[in-house]
Formats: structure tokens, C-alpha cells, sequence
């Protein structure tokens, strides 16, 4: 029909390839509020990409900007080899996936997966096979005949990817789509929508606050905020080895400890309470000098906790409360200078007493060191 | 014991609960019984017995070529005002749903302000801008544009101005309210998936604003058609609808003709509106819509 809409063949929802998203020193504001900030960033073709941030990051506003649906105050946005920064969303061919599923109420399930179908011309018969063929694929065979009302939240976010994925885009954007959905479901839908990219081969960008959302899904996450990004790279090393304190706090918890930079006899070290010394890692041995500050991080599942002291790091802290979670305890306990420090163990190993004296140990090298985020170096 | 008593009463709350929901109801219900039932019961049985009993006066009516012409014009006039409201307040109500909230606000109070000036006030404004020496005549004079007044008031026209002039507040401000509730992701949602702009008007918006056209043009259409001020001061001598037939008779003191004719109006009216449900149902709109 238009000439400007990416072809869809007669196949359908046959492996794609998705297309490279190359994002070029993106600025853009609403009024006086900077929300994107000279942003670059570019997605390999079939990747799956998680924008991870809080609100007000610009993540919603940076999708909306690769779909089209808001033109960037500066930058460009190239898919594919193209230039699209100035096309409109219906000429990009992309799939968006909105948080609230946005399914026309009018339209039955069936009508609205056919609806990319029928503005590109497609024959009935061919819509016909292409839709079954969609709903298929979202587990959704024989609710063609509903109305979106008469689904469940889960069942109409399953509608919105079918009608999404169904004229086989090369890109899909997500906003937050399992955002108002239970926890059980969300797991499934990750794990579905997942499955369904690395079988389809689309580029998948996708938009949470969630991080653990983020780091089921991606192949590699961007932690972004304030319009900017702070961390690129895969979930793991997100996780383990965040560059700053933003990062290291929003994807999971951790226990902060100061610790100061002291010659020993054999080169710098890092000395934290109780006595106990860490060795400066590589990446930041050439930035810190004797008598820096640094901030200590040790996530809560790295902490063995034992009735005696062994080795170091050692911290002795006392245990103010145990909680149970199934496959884990969580321990609260007090360090003796008065700091809280959670510790996560297997439930498969006995919880100390609460009200005991224990030894928290962890391995040095899984210390996560971070430049304080007042502080200079 | 107690515990007993608990249960007998909140097993009974459903059986209060209506009560009082009569109770709260029964003021209203005793005005429209006495105030609105019950003349019109009266006016049916008129209609039927006065000045004999039969249908004579319905067979009188009917057969009349006059009363045609009348029922024509009330029914064109009613349905011309409400597409005319139609096409002038669907662009106006669109572009308030654009604007920022306070903005929107001040031009919701501007296109409504009509309304908090007397009705007769306003048509008789009407009358000084449409004479024979009235604004327009004299300025189209002054530019040479016409050697002669054009007759612009005291006609069908001046009747039809006037009824959108009137009307159109109501329009916008059901128009509004029904395009207000659109959600605006389902637009980006259709854009996103190739709709030209086109489509996503026929296809997905229209369809969702669908109750709002149909309140808007069923309140401006009832309405009209029961208009009387308004046709007697700018309408012609030609121009007589059936509010206007029904008084007339009412001072000739032929109450059984006036009922008959205001039975006939009532009927009328609720076959528009059945008919105008029946045409514009969202369901309908959808399924030509999407299906083939």
C-alpha cells in the first residue's frame, strides 16, 4: 500500500533479522527539563537491550524517540543503515509494546492483531493465517472472538506482542510491559517474550525499573539516569562490577563499608574496619593515592556467615533478625560499630540464632570498590 | 444470642439497602409522577376526547397538507442544526483537547459563555445583526457588494443560524468531554503499527468517540425539536413548526388538536432517537469498521 512501510512479504513471523539502532548524541527536553542528555548508544542487530533506571530517567522518553512517537530536540536515530530520526512511527515498521497494552476496545483480539495487516493490504486469507499463526506464538490459540475486556492483564499484554511481532518487524520496543502484572506472571511473559526473540531474532529494546526484570532479559542492560547512561554491558557485570554508586545501589542490595587507601609494604592497599585490608583492584590502582577514600561494597548473597572467625575479610557483627524466603534467609545483623549488613545464605544451611555474635566473611576479590559519590579521589 | 442478632441483620442488609435506595429515590419519583406522568397521561386522553371521543382529531391532522409541510419543517430544521453543530463543534471540541489544561479550561468557558445570556436577548441580537438594515446588510451596502438588502431574516435560514448558534455549546461540550476520555496511547498504538493518519481517524478514533457524537446529536436534535422561542422570533410567516402550530391552536382554545399534535411530536421524537441509536451504535460502527 505505502511504499514507505517495510515490505511484509507473504511469509510470516519466519526468523527475521533484526536490525542495528545506532542512537547519536540524542538531546532532548520537555520545557525547561533536560531528560536526555547527549546520548549515544547503539544496538547490535538481534540483541536484546534493557534501558534499566528509575523514573525520570529518560528511559520511556528515549524509546519513544527510537519508535518515533517524539522527535528528538537534537540527535539522530539511524535503524538499519536509515536515517529515521525525522520519519514518523507508521513508516518505521517497528513494533511498540506500551505498558498498558493500549488494545483497541473496540476490536476484537482478532481485529486487533489483524490491524497492522489490513492498513498494509494484505490479503484476508493471508491476515487470516498470519494472525492464527501470532496468536499461536503468545499462547493464545481460540480467543480470537473476545473483546479486550474480557481478557486477563496477562492475556491482553500477550495480545498487544502478538500485534506487535505479527507484520514482523525488525525492531520491537517495549515500555514496561509486564509493569501492572503479578510476579508469577511476570516471570513467565519474561520468560516467553524471551524465548520469542531469540527464536524470531528481532532487535528488542526494552524499558523497566525492575532489574531484576532486566537481568533475566538482556543480553546487555544500560543503566541509565538522569538522561544519562552511567553503565553499559551485560547483566553480570552490571551486577558485579558496578562503576559507580548509583549503579551498585539501584540493581540490588548491598552493604557499604569506608574504607581508606594506606601504603603497605607491598603497594597500596585498602583499610576497612576491624583491621582488615583489601587489595585495590587493577582498573583503579592508577587513580587513588595514599589517604583516598573509597566506599566498600559487598552484596548480601556473597557473605558466608560462621559462629568463628576464618580468614579475611572478617567482620564480627551481631544478628538482629532472620527472616525466611524460601530458597534463602535474609540476615539482619549490626557490625560493631554500629552499621546495619544484610546477609543473604542458602536456606539450605542452618540460620544463625537471632541475638548471636557472628563472623561475616566474604571473598575479597568480589568486593565491589567504588569512588564515593560526594567525595573526589 | 448476639452473635445471632449480628448475623439476622447482616443477612438482612440487602432488603435495607433497597429501601433505602426507594427512599432516596421517591422525591424525584413523586415530581416526574405528578409534574411530567401525569400531564401527560392528560394530554393523551385530550388528544383522544376533546371536543369527542375517537381519533378524530389525528385523522384530522393527518389528512392536512398543512400539517406535512409543518412536520417537515421541524424534523429538516431539528436534523440540519444538528449537523450543522456537528461540523462546527467537532474541530472546536478537538482543539481544546489539544491545548495545555488552563488553556483548555478558559476556551471551554469562552464557547460555552453563550449560554449565561438570555435567550431572548440573543435572538433578538440575531435580529439586529440579520435586517434589512442590520449589520451585515448595511456593511456588504457599504463595500457596494449588493444593490438590494439581502432578506436574511424572518426565514428558514435565520431559523437555522440561530438554532446552531444556540446549540452548539451543548455540542462542544459533550464532544469534549467524549474526546478528553481517548486514550491517547491507542493513537501513538495505531501510528506505531503503520495506520496512516486517515485510518487511525476512521478506524480507531471515530469509533471510540462514537457515544460522545451520539449524546451530542441526540440532546441537540430533542432539543430542536421542541424549540419554540427561537422559530417564533426569527422564523418568517412561512416558517411554522409544531411548537409553534401547537400554541396557535392552544389560543384558539382547540385543545384536542394541540394535544394531538404534541403527542405526535413526542412520538416523533423518540423514533429519531431510536433511529439514530440504532444507526450510530458503537457496535455497528466497529464491526463495518474492522471487518470486511
Amino acid at each position: 500500500m505505502s511504499k514507505s512501510i517495510p515490505s511484509t512479504e507473504s511469509r510470516s513471523l519466519q526468523p527475521s533479522t533484526g536490525a542495528r539502532i545506532e542512537i547519536r548524541g540524542v538531546r532532548h527536553s520537555f520545557g525547561d527539563v533536560l531528560v536526555l542528555d547527549e546520548f549515544d548508544l547503539t544496538v547490535e542487530p538481534g540483541e536484546f537491550l534493557t534501558l534499566l533506571g528509575p523514573s525520570g530517567s529518560g528511559k520511556t522518553t528515549l524509546l519513544r524517540i527510537v519508535g518515533g512517537l517524539t522527535i528528538p530536540d537534537e540527535g539522530s536515530v539511524i535503524v538499519g543503515g536509515v536515517d529515521m530520526t525525522l520519519l514518523p512511527a507508521r513508516e518505521r515498521g517497528m513494533g511498540f509494546v506500551f505498558q498498558n497494552y493500549a488494545l483497541f476496545p473496540h476490536m476484537t483480539v482478532q481485529d486487533n492483531v489483524a490491524f497492522p495487516l489490513q492498513i498494509r493490504g494484505i490479503s484476508s486469507d493471508q491476515i487470516d493465517r498470519d494472525v492464527e499463526r501470532a496468536l499461536d506464538l503468545v499462547n493464545l490459540q481460540g480467543l480470537g472472538a473476545r473483546l479486550p475486556r474480557e481478557l486477563s492483564g496477562g492475556q491482553q499484554q500477550r495480545v498487544s506482542l502478538a500485534r506487535a511481532l505479527v507484520f514482523n518487524p525488525a525492531v520491537v520496543l517495549m515500555d514496561e510491559p509486564l509493569g501492572s502484572l503479578d510476579k508469577r506472571l511476570r516471570q513467565y511473559l519474561q520468560n516467553s517474550i524471551r524465548l520469542l526473540q531469540k527464536e524470531i531474532g528481532f532487535t528488542a529494546v526494552y524499558v523497566t525499573h525492575d532489574q531484576e526484570e532486566a537481568f533475566a532479559m538482556s543480553d546487555r542492560i544500560v543503566v541509565m539516569h538522569g538522561g544519562t547512561v552511567r553503565q553499559l554491558g551485560v547483566p553480570e557485570t552490571v551486577y558485579r562490577s558496578p562503576t559507580e554508586h548509583f549503579v551498585a545501589d539501584f540493581v540490588g542490595d548491598i552493604n557499604e563499608i569506608e574504607g581508606v587507601l594506606r601504603e603497605s609494604g607491598h603497594g597500596l592497599v585498602i583499610e576497612i574496619a576491624e583491621g582488615n585490608t583489601l587489595m585495590v583492584p587493577p582498573y583503579l590502582s592508577r587513580s587513588l593515592r595514599e589517604g583516598d577514600r573509597v566506599l566498600c561494597g559487598i552484596r548480601p548473597e556473597m557473605v558466608l556467615i560462621q559462629e568463628e572467625p576464618m580468614g579475611s575479610p572478617r567482620l564480627q557483627a551481631t544478628v538482629e533478625l532472620v527472616s525466611f524466603h524460601g530458597n534463602s534467609y535474609r540476615i539482619l545483623s549490626r557490625l560493631r560499630d554500629g552499621r546495619r549488613f544484610i546477609v543473604e545464605s542458602s536456606s539450605s544451611l542452618s540460620a544463625p540464632a537471632e541475638g548471636s555474635t557472628v563472623w561475616l566473611h566474604w571473598d575479597e576479590e568480589q568486593t565491589i570498590v567504588l569512588i564515593p559519590p560526594d567525595g573526589q579521589p | 444470642m448476639k452473635k445471632r442478632g449480628w448475623q439476622r441483620r447482616t443477612r438482612r442488609r440487602p432488603h435495607r439497602d433497597s429501601l433505602v435506595g426507594l427512599a432516596l429515590l421517591l422525591p424525584c419519583l413523586v415530581v416526574v409522577l405528578l409534574f411530567f406522568a401525569y400531564p401527560l397521561i392528560g394530554v393523551f386522553v385530550r388528544s383522544v376526547s376533546d371536543p369527542a371521543p375517537g381519533i378524530s382529531n389525528y385523522v384530522e391532522i393527518f389528512s392536512s397538507r398543512a400539517f406535512r409541510n409543518i412536520l417537515r419543517l421541524t424534523v429538516e430544521v431539528s436534523l440540519l442544526t444538528t449537523v450543522g453543530c456537528l461540523v462546527l463543534g467537532f474541530p472546536v471540541a478537538w482543539y481544546i483537547t489539544t491545548l495545555e489544561k488552563r488553556r483548555a479550561q478558559l476556551f471551554l468557558v469562552l464557547s460555552t459563555a453563550p449560554l449565561w445570556v438570555a435567550i431572548l436577548a440573543r435572538l433578538y441580537a440575531w435580529t439586529v445583526i440579520l435586517g434589512r438594515r442590520g449589520l451585515i446588510n448595511d456593511s456588504l451596502a457599504v463595500m457596494g457588494l449588493v444593490q438590494e438588502p439581502l432578506d436574511l431574516l424572518f426565514n428558514t435560514r435565520a431559523i437555522l443560524i440561530g438554532m446552531i448558534h444556540v446549540m452548539l455549546p451543548f455540542m462542544i461540550l459533550v464532544l469534549y468531554s467524549s474526546m478528553k476520555g481517548v486514550d491517547e496511547s491507542l493513537v501513538e498504538s495505531a501510528d506505531s503499527l503503520g495506520a496512516r493518519p486517515r485510518q487511525t481517524f476512521v478506524r480507531i478514533y471515530l469509533p471510540l468517540i462514537s457515544p460522545g457524537l451520539i449524546a451530542g446529536s441526540l440532546l441537540v436534535l430533542i432539543m430542536s425539536m421542541g424549540f419554540f422561542i427561537l422559530p417564533a422570533v426569527l422564523g418568517g410567516g412561512g416558517d411554522i413548526t409544531i411548537p409553534i402550530y401547537v400554541q396557535t391552536q392552544i389560543r384558539l382554545f382547540k385543545w384536542g388538536i394541540a394535544s394531538a399534535m404534541s403527542m405526535i411530536l413526542l412520538i416523533v421524537t423518540l423514533a429519531l432517537f431510536a433511529l439514530l441509536t440504532k444507526v450510530f451504535d458503537p457496535k455497528s460502527v466497529v464491526v463495518g469498521g474492522s471487518r470486511r
